[in-house]
């Protein structure tokens, strides 16, 4: 009896005095988490402002400007919210933490980005959109129509999901692009299809045709693409024989920007031009000439691959002191940029139209210039999602 | 404003907090001076998310708070004609004042839809918590006609009552009658305080961490359109939805409780593990229970409640149920989601009562998980049409039943949905509960700081915005 009452007691004193200490441990944790509340407040108003972000490749929002009227609209606020935020402290290192926590319980697509292995990031492929394409393709063969004399080729290349399979997060799901081409390939008529599936496919290494951290091919991938198009276009790829010279070692692409994983670089490669011919660069709407396709400048910057050609630009004209007197025309995307090099010693002279600035009329130039050849050259992604073709040109 | 912002994690809530207990608590331990510092904050809080509409509330504010003193003294004069008139223009006036803002646009469409006239929509925004607040103040009209409450007898903390920022924007709704004590007889202390600190960083983990994530998972499923929407992919799209309006409503109850706290105050609890229901009235026993009990006591009971023939309590249910629905928003498959509920209560109450007994009780939360999620779509989809065609999906109205696109959400969102569930369900409570106090201490003191630590980083990181110009 007696014993029973004591142990009960000691029950009931051990039960205060862990009510008692659990509740130590509340305030503790309590007063921890308003220490970093005041802390946190403090540093980011004291903090030095940023004025830009190299990882988001944009300005940053700075001290909001007072007046009234911002202040009834409700814009003050936003701004305000974006001032802090965007000057928050560690900001950079807080984003890329929480991609590694995201990364860690298995996500694996962020912002439209394929998160893959060994540091592969990839665009998430296109979908494919019946109706959209057939507006394109539409307008491409009015043109084509059009234009019976001049030999026109098509060459979409197909992106990294489709030739670096290896590296793809499991059970992303990516559609066949050899199919798609195949199936936009057979709704042309009167174009000669360049198929890049098939050389892409067979190589050993496919990995380095793609960079990891940016949507676009690598040289090595122009390498094989140049031969494949040569060859169906009658030109001899032997007769220029380049080298491709790296020309950096820390290019961090789109991918890396959106998905805000910034864990590789890339190397970007140039190739060598021919010493027996020389050319003259012509940006028709900025009314510039250069005297080389390559701008080092971009080399400075974060956009890397702006190298070649310095990015994209509505009509650009290169006229060559090449022997050959055909007249080339290429309707293209930003995959070409790094292609098109490798062309001029094959041309007197090359016009290149980008669709989504170009707003001018092709079939003037094409009359006037006399093309005699045509290449559409873009990547699979982009042609799938394109509504300027068909915008543009019919 | 609202509390997952930087505006009022880095500037509004440390300055409140600081001028509260530096002025308020330790310098003039006034209890006015603590009041008055909570209402201007309340007034910023507001002013800063509408700085038109405030004028709204403050006007909402000044009508009621003279309408129910006049209320009260024609009560105390014994002029019974003249309360009944006060209080059904009071009514009127709230009714009046939500029914326009919220729903002007929606009767004005569908009006000008069914006659074929041209009437264009007013598109007035809607004022942020005016749902919440003309409920608040609705409590306090009605208890105080009915002689349950004192008219309150100084503005300053009936504007407070009706603005209190912790639960202004998004509840609990708290009643009058619960909290008129507190604002003249609080005591902080540092029991309140951390009890509200840790339950503050609770609802703003379920908020930022798992609301968030588990919604653009939702959203993602939803914007890819049920046209090739596997079976797989409609369930783990529900899934994500119900775990975070969850979170969503339950981390912003748990924000405001906790911030109550920290200024002294104790609000009603809101939720209590909805998804471990095994019935739809058991749901709602444990879902928003604040806006259950303010439907039950200020439209359900005077109806006449369950005290009627059959045929009268359900007409009862049935208009509690409309208004509900109708309560969540303006539109009509919010509408149609308050009916659905209705109907179910009510086949629960009548018919299925026995059956419902026999089955085991596994099996009972699984209907009514199946039931709630179902609800949710109604819920969350754009239209009434969209939200049939993805019931459908779910029910194998689909081209495949898995395809890629399911099972690459599945596996790379395989651990946030466990980690979802569990917080979801009472596992955490469960797990804890296997540890020795001493440890479950512990746990408290690693996992608050821990939990605000993400939190920041959660917050920031959704503000991560890359700029791609070179993305042709």
């Amino acid at each position: 009896m007696e014993k029973k009452k004591v142990n009960s007691k000691n029950n009931k004193s051990r039960k205060k005095s862990q009510k008692k200490d659990y509740y130590v441990y509340e305030c503790l944790s309590a007063l921890i988490v308003t220490v970093i509340l005041f802390a946190v407040s403090f540093l980011s108003l004291i903090g030095k402002d940023r004025e830009y972000s190299e990882n988001e490749n944009r300005y940053l929002t700075t001290k909001p400007q007072f007046s009234w009227s911002s202040l009834m609209d409700g814009k003050f606020m936003d701004d305000a919210e974006a001032y802090l935020s965007d000057q928050f402290l560690l900001r950079d290192k807080l984003v890329s933490l929480r991609t590694g926590i995201d990364v860690f319980f298995g996500k694996r697509e962020i912002n439209d980005v394929y998160i893959g292995k060994k540091h592969f990031l990839y665009e998430k492929p296109s979908e494919y959109n019946e109706a959209r394409l057939k507006k394109t393709t539409d307008a491409m063969n009015n043109i084509r129509a059009r234009n019976p004399g001049i030999n026109t080729y098509i060459a979409i290349a197909p992106n990294s999901t489709e030739i670096v399979s290896a590296y793809l997060p499991s059970n992303a799901p990516v559609p066949s692009q050899t199919e798609q081409i195949k199936k936009i390939y057979g709704s042309l008529n009167g174009f000669t299809p360049i198929d890049l599936c098939t050389p892409l496919k067979s190589t050993n290494n496919p990995q380095d045709l793609y960079y990891r951290t940016d949507h676009h091919w690598t040289s090595a991938a122009v390498d094989i693409a140049y031969v494949e198009i040569a060859k169906k276009m009658g030109l001899d790829p032997a007769s220029y024989q380049y080298r491709n010279l790296a020309v950096t070692d820390s290019f961090r692409g789109t991918l890396a920007s959106s998905s805000g994983i910034f864990s590789a670089q890339d190397t970007i490669s140039i190739p060598t031009c021919p010493l027996d011919v020389m050319y003259r660069v012509t940006y028709v709407e900025e009314e510039r000439v250069t005297t080389s396709v390559f701008d080092p400048q971009k080399l400075n910057s974060k956009s890397k691959y702006e190298v070649f050609f310095g990015g994209n630009y509505p009509e650009v004209v290169i006229e060559s002191s090449s022997a050959n007197d055909k007249v080339l025309m290429v309707v293209k995307d930003s995959y070409a940029n790094s292609l098109i090099p490798l062309l001029i010693p094959h041309y007197k002279k090359i016009i290149i139209i980008d669709p989504r600035y170009y707003n001018g009329n092709i079939q003037d130039i094409i009359d006037t210039e006399s093309v005699t050849d045509m290449l559409w050259l873009y990547n699979a992604n982009t042609f799938l999602n394109d509504t300027s073709i068909a915008g543009k040109f019919s | 404003m609202v509390f997952s912002s930087a505006t009022f994690l880095i500037v509004f809530l440390p300055l409140t907090m600081a001028l509260y207990y530096l002025l308020g608590v330790v310098v003039t331990k006034s209890m006015a001076v603590k009041n008055l510092i909570l209402l201007v904050a309340s007034l910023i809080f507001y002013a800063w998310g509408e700085p038109v509409y405030i004028i709204l509330m403050l006007l909402s504010i000044f009508f009621n708070f003279i309408v129910g003193k006049d209320m009260e003294q024609a009560k105390k004069m014994n002029k019974k004609k003249k309360a009944r008139s006060l209080f059904i223009f009071a009514i009127i006036f709230n009714i009046g004042v939500l029914g326009f803002f919220k729903y002007a646009n929606l009767f004005i469409s569908t009006f000008a839809g069914i006659t074929g006239l041209g009437l264009r929509p007013l598109n007035l925004p809607l004022p942020v918590g005016i749902s919440f607040y003309t409920f608040q103040i609705m409590s306090y009209i009605i208890d105080l006609y009915n002689g349950n409450i004192k008219a309150q007898k100084k503005l300053f903390v009936f504007a407070l009552y009706v603005s209190l920022f912790p639960q202004l924007i998004a509840g609990p709704i708290v009643k009058y009658k619960d909290i008129s004590d507190q604002f003249m007889n609080r005591k902080e202390n540092w029991g309140s305080y951390s009890k509200g600190m840790n339950r503050f960083i609770i609802g703003l983990s379920k908020k930022l961490i798992l609301a968030n994530t588990l919604g653009s998972i939702y959203a993602s499923v939803q914007a890819s359109g049920t046209a090739n929407m596997s079976v797989l992919t409609a369930w783990i799209g529900i899934i994500c939805y119900t775990l975070q309006i969850y979170f969503d409503f339950s981390g912003y109850s748990d924000m405001a409780i906790g911030l109550g706290g920290v200024f002294g105050f104790e609000f009603c609890e809101n939720f209590n593990y909805p998804y471990i229901a095994v019935s739809i009235t058991d749901f709602w026993r444990r879902w928003h229970m604040s806006l259950s009990s303010w439907f039950r006591d200020y439209v359900y009971i005077p109806l006449g409640g369950n005290r009627c023939k059959v045929p009268r309590v359900i007409f009862n249910l049935m208009v509690v149920w409309l208004l509900t629905g109708f309560w969540h928003g303006a539109a009509w498959n919010y509408v149609l989601w308050g009916v659905y509920y209705g109907i179910l209560l009510i086949l629960e109450k009548y018919i299925l009562d026995n059956l419902v007994k026999r089955i085991p009780k596994i099996l009972r939360w699984l209907v009514t998980m199946i039931c709630v999620m179902i609800g949710w779509v109604l819920f969350s989809a754009p239209s009434i049409g969209e939200a049939f065609s993805y019931i459908g999906v779910m029910f194998g109205r689909s081209a495949a039943f898995a395809d890629s696109t399911g099972s690459f959400l599945l596996t790379t969102n395989f651990a946030l949905l466990l980690i979802g569930l569990a917080c979801a369900l009472p596992v955490y409570s469960f797990l804890i509960g296997l540890l020795s106090p001493k440890k479950r201490s512990r746990v408290i003191l690693a996992l608050t700081p821990l939990l605000f630590v993400l939190c920041i980083i959660f917050m920031i990181s959704e503000t991560y915005n890359p700029f791609l110009y070179f993305r042709f």
